[in-house]
């Protein structure tokens, strides 16, 4: 039995750019299936990060309805958003964006700490070490190569268990042998869990490797049966 | 086409930011401000200073007074009579205020227009029409010309009635004096007389005489009676001189102080302008634009905004100083003399020590971090934490070089070199070292204050103390100024509560008795109490306890001397504490009429101990001098330069003067105590000129001036804390829009709004708090110094030094307080800012 773990009804999101209008999604309608991996293709400025912003209620859609794992994310406050995001979804970006002032372990244990789950350090401790940075743990982000960065980034976004991953072009600073080391280690530690994955990349190759493949074109998202 | 794309990209970064870029200029403009209105309004208040005491007396080269204010004028017509040769002219002077004008007091000189012409300019050159009129119509009087725009006829007080002064014709006002004749009317010599009541007596007879025939200036002084005094115009402007010296010196310190943190928030601000835009500095680096175009920008830059900052600040200063050379002018009429009221004069000195402050300061700010740019390589440039590094490397050097300023700092204190400008030097190098020492002590204490913070507050408790570290480039200077500034709070406050304390205590063992008789002085007349006066009171209150008094002030070549002559009760003298000399002993030298007590600054002043003999100038001839033992040095506060006491019976027989000028009266019997006063009030109906005082309203007079004497100190302190205020409010505003990627990311993987705004001003309020703790030691260390250094080689005061806990709490407070305010603003404004849109934020 499927359940649709993201329901995106009658999306529409237009920016505003001086006295300009410009349509991102128009009436956009799809649904995500609970532990599937989504691959979200498209050209640059076509909406592919809006659409992950969109589902974590970083930001709000100009008309429609987002719903998470049941979640009226729209009708929800920032306050309220902010704290269903932190429980149901792991973010990993582009730039890595850890927490300077944090070290590696603690960049790890955040989101434990902001939900209030007990630290589990042994556990993030093991996920370092599967990542083969365990050595690490106490280095500052500023210490470590982009693709060390990128691995704890992806330690940070799944140590609450969130139903939810959404990455946002995660290899998109990296080379293409980190890259691949990245992809790889991305697909083993989502294994088993049943985890909700939607990646925005530029790379058909890596968007290869995902059940479900969406292009944004024309204000919609086509899923690309190719 | 490099070069033009290079500078607009440079530019342009900066018109993108306009908060941040009025936030730069703002943060010059105080800098300048505060110091140019420091230095106008000292400038304007010392030049006012100076010329008081040779205004309208360009020429005189000496003067004959009577202590007394009782100068005879018919000595004017012998001298003239005598010395025809000489240019002599007689003076009547005084102050009266105007109920049209309240708080302000007119200074009436009253001239003789035939005699004066050689000595003033002012009442030279009038037209025979307005001469006449003066000299023949009661009551006209000459004004400036701005006076006279205001006002046709002034009403005076004068006693219990009000005259009025009509203004017939303009001074002949000489270029530069404007300011300093406002309040001034220049009158007829007999409408002087009338007006202070004086009719036959003169305030003072001016004459020039030659200065190489010092025969005649004897002649003059055996032919003239020997209460009269003749002084050379050169040891009045020498005494004058004297006495404000360190009133002067210390105005200066404040300014310099005020330089030390606006050159600091200068440096912050630009130098946090340049680390922002480092990453266009490395891209343009990396398409090929050599380093010495990126210093080119950089500078130009700097001088633009140094300008832009600079012109601000001193319209912004200017007004401050109005307000400051209120305090400052109120302040030297509570201490010296009546100076009437000053006006702001720029001069070209405070312009161009604002100009160097603002421009150079921040072209030297700017100098550093872009010398790093142009040397660095383009990569490294961009690399924030590469900036962070090299900060933290240069933190423990920059702590080593601090200590060994601090170390010539206490090695010029150590010098046994009672100088002013040394011990004012070694306070600025103490400084200046602990403020090199503050970021390490900063690392060093967050990093102390880790594990608390992280058990009380969670991450965000870690997260603010990691902060600390990681923005050490970018707020390390701002927070060494706000640290300086606090720690300025803290040590002038004690400082300021230490004297205060000390002259409580001395007031309280010094006014033993209950009631106190005086003349009321308004420089116009005798300060003499009517012995019929004395004879009555103590007819009508029969074996009342009572000390009598007598003022004269002795003049010397180099000082004037402040001579109280006391006839005492053993009582009234326990009154006195002593910090040298034997209680016992010095009364007993005191009634044996061969010895002379003295205060500590007195002593101090004049470089005596008990044991020594002091030589006392007395009247009996023109060289006359009296050798007396320094039976015992006591505290008093009352004068910085000092008071000497002789017994009144010992002074009765030097000067030939049996005259008292106050008295203390003791109700020990609480039944008659209403009655008494009574009896005494009576009296005073026929003696309109006494005035009667009880103990508790010199009490309260007294610590009323001393606190309007520290009005100035305090305004001073205060705009030196707003400057780092707002200077630590800037540098952490930017700082914090620096990180607005950072917060989003933080948004985006959890934190609440509210959880943002707590981490911010938790961090910021943290940077307070460290400033404000280590602010004490310094602000500590600085009352050590004011008060054991600067305060005992100014005044020669000596006090314990009082610290009050609760000055500490303040202080921390004030730190804690302005930087959560700093933090508050930039905190709102991240939580809001939309979280998509800040972390596409480069």
């Amino acid at each position: 039995m499927t359940s649709e773990i993201i329901q995106l009804k009658n999306i529409s999101k237009v920016y505003h750019e001086g006295g300009d209008q410009h349509a991102i999604f128009n009436q956009l309608s799809v649904n995500f299936i609970q532990g599937q991996t989504s691959a979200i293709i498209g050209r640059s400025g076509s909406g592919k990060s809006t659409l992950l912003n969109l589902i974590s209620g970083i930001d709000l859609p100009t008309s429609g309805e987002v719903i998470v794992n049941g979640n009226r994310m729209t009708r929800l406050d920032e306050s309220n958003r902010t704290k269903l995001r932190r429980k149901e979804i792991g973010f990993i970006f582009q730039a890595f964006n850890l927490i300077p002032t944090l070290t590696v372990l603690e960049n790890i244990l955040l989101p434990l700490e902001l939900n209030h789950y007990d630290k589990k350090t042994d556990e993030a401790i093991e996920l370092l070490n599967q990542v083969g940075l365990a050595n690490r743990y106490n280095s500052f982000p500023d210490r470590l190569s982009g693709g060390e960065q990128q691995r704890i980034a992806i330690v940070r976004a799944l140590i609450h268990e969130p139903k939810i991953v959404l990455a946002d072009e995660p290899t998109g600073n990296l080379d293409t042998k980190t890259a691949e080391t990245i992809l790889q280690l991305l697909e083993e530690l989502i294994c088993d869990k049943n985890l909700t994955l939607i990646l925005v990349t530029h790379s058909m190759e890596m968007a290869q490797l995902a059940d479900l493949i969406y292009e944004v074109r024309d204000n919609q998202l086509m899923l690309n049966s190719g | 086409m490099l070069n033009q794309l290079a500078w607009k990209a440079s530019w342009r970064h900066l018109l993108l930011h306009p908060w941040q870029l009025a936030l730069l200029i703002l943060g010059i403009a105080l800098g300048v401000a505060v110091v140019v209105a420091v230095d106008l309004a000292t400038s304007s208040a010392t030049l006012a200073f100076n010329d008081a005491a040779k205004t309208f007396s360009s020429t005189t080269t000496h003067q004959i007074i009577d202590p007394e204010n009782k100068l005879d004028e018919r000595v004017y017509l012998e001298l003239k009579q005598q010395y025809p040769q000489l240019a002599v002219a007689p003076l009547v002077q005084g102050y009266l205020s105007s109920p049209e004008y309240p708080g302000r007091r007119f200074h009436i000189i009253g001239i003789d227009p035939f005699s004066d012409t050689p000595f003033r300019a002012e009442g030279a050159a009038l037209e025979r029409e307005i001469l006449t009129q003066l000299l023949t119509e009661p009551l006209t009087a000459l004004a400036t010309k701005k006076l006279r725009t205001e006002i046709t006829t002034l009403p005076l007080t004068t006693g219990n009635t009000t005259q009025q002064l009509k203004i017939i014709g303009l001074m002949n006002e000489q270029p530069g004096t404007s300011a300093l004749l406002e309040s001034v009317l220049m009158v007829d010599i007999a409408t002087a007389q009338e007006l202070f009541n004086m009719e036959g007596y003169l305030s003072q007879i001016d004459l020039v005489l030659p200065q190489q025939d010092t025969a005649i200036t004897q002649q003059i002084q055996q032919n003239i009676p020997k209460t009269y005094q003749l002084n050379s115009i050169q040891s009045k402007t020498n005494a004058l001189t004297q006495m404000t010296k360190a009133f002067r010196i210390n105005l200066m310190a404040m300014s310099l102080l005020a330089i030390v943190v606006g050159m600091f928030i200068i440096s912050n601000a630009i130098s946090f302008s340049v680390l922002q835009r480092r990453k266009i500095f490395g891209s343009l680096r990396s398409t090929g634009a050599e380093p010495k175009l990126i210093l080119q920008i950089i500078l130009t830059e700097a001088l633009v905004i140094g300008c832009i900052g600079t012109f601000f600040g001193f319209i912004l200063g200017a007004f401050l100083a109005e307000g400051l050379l209120t305090l400052v002018t109120r302040t030297i009429n509570d201490l010296y003399f009546q100076l009437g009221t000053s006006s702001l004069t720029i001069d070209s000195w405070s312009i161009f020590k604002g100009v160097s402050l603002g421009v150079g300061a921040t072209l030297i700010a700017a100098l550093i971090p872009a010398t790093e740019a142009v040397k660095s390589s383009s990569d490294t440039i961009i690399r924030r934490s590469s900036i962070e590094n090299r900060s933290l490397k240069l933190i423990p050097k920059l702590a080593l070089t601090g200590i060994g300023i601090i170390v010539m700092g206490v090695a010029l204190i150590l010098l046994p070199l009672d100088s002013l400008i040394l011990s004012f030097t070694a306070l600025f190098f103490i400084l200046m070292g602990y403020a090199l020492i503050s970021p390490w002590a900063m690392l060093k204490l967050s990093s102390g204050l880790q594990s608390a913070m992280t058990r009380t507050l969670g991450i965000t408790g870690l997260m603010a103390c990691r902060s600390i570290k990681r923005n050490i480039s970018r707020t390390g200077i701002a927070t060494a100024a706000l640290l300086i500034a606090i720690a300025t709070t803290v040590g002038v406050s004690t400082m300021i509560g230490s004297f205060r304390i000390a002259v409580q205590n001395w007031i309280e063992s010094s006014l033993s008795a209950d009631l106190y008789i005086s003349v009321i002085d308004n420089n116009s007349s005798s300060n003499v109490i009517d012995p019929q006066f004395i004879e009555q009171l103590q007819q009508r209150l029969p074996g009342i306890t009572m000390n009598q008094s007598k003022w004269q002030q002795v003049y010397t070549e180099t000082r004037p001397i402040n001579l109280l002559a006391l006839g005492l009760s053993r009582r009234g003298f326990e009154g006195f504490r002593f910090k040298h000399g034997d209680i016992n002993k010095a009364w007993a030298a005191f009634n044996n009429n061969n010895s002379i007590l003295v205060s500590e600054p007195f002593a101090y002043h004049h470089q005596l101990a008990v044991g020594d003999f002091f030589i006392l100038p007395t009247p009996q001839a023109a060289t006359a001098e009296t050798k007396l033992r320094v039976a015992g040095i006591f505290y008093n506060y009352a004068s910085e330069q000092g008071i000497a006491i002789i017994n009144l019976n010992l002074y009765q027989q030097l000067w030939k003067n049996t005259s008292l000028s106050g008295l203390s009266l003791y109700l020990d019997d609480k039944n008659t105590y209403d009655a008494n006063i009574e009896t005494i009030q009576n009296l005073f109906i026929h003696y309109p000129k006494l005035q009667l005082r009880k103990s508790s309203e010199i009490r309260a007079m007294t610590l009323a001036v001393f606190d309007r004497t520290f009005a100035v100190t305090d305004v001073l302190r205060l705009l030196t804390l707003i400057v780092a205020i707002v200077g630590i409010l800037a540098a952490l505003m930017a700082l914090q829009l620096e990180r607005i990627k950072e917060i989003a990311t933080l948004k985006a993987i959890g934190f609440t709004p509210r959880q943002i705004q707590f981490l911010l001003i938790t961090e910021t309020g943290l940077s307070g708090l460290l400033a404000g703790l280590l602010s004490l030691p310094l602000g500590i260390i600085m009352a050590v110094i004011l008060i054991h250094e600067i305060n005992q080689i100014s005044f020669g005061w000596s006090m314990p030094l009082s610290l009050d806990p609760l000055q500490f709490i303040y202080a921390i407070l004030i730190a804690l307080t302005a930087a959560m305010i700093a933090g508050i603003y930039p905190a709102k404004l991240l939580s809001k800012t939309p979280t998509a849109e800040a972390l596409r934020h480069e």
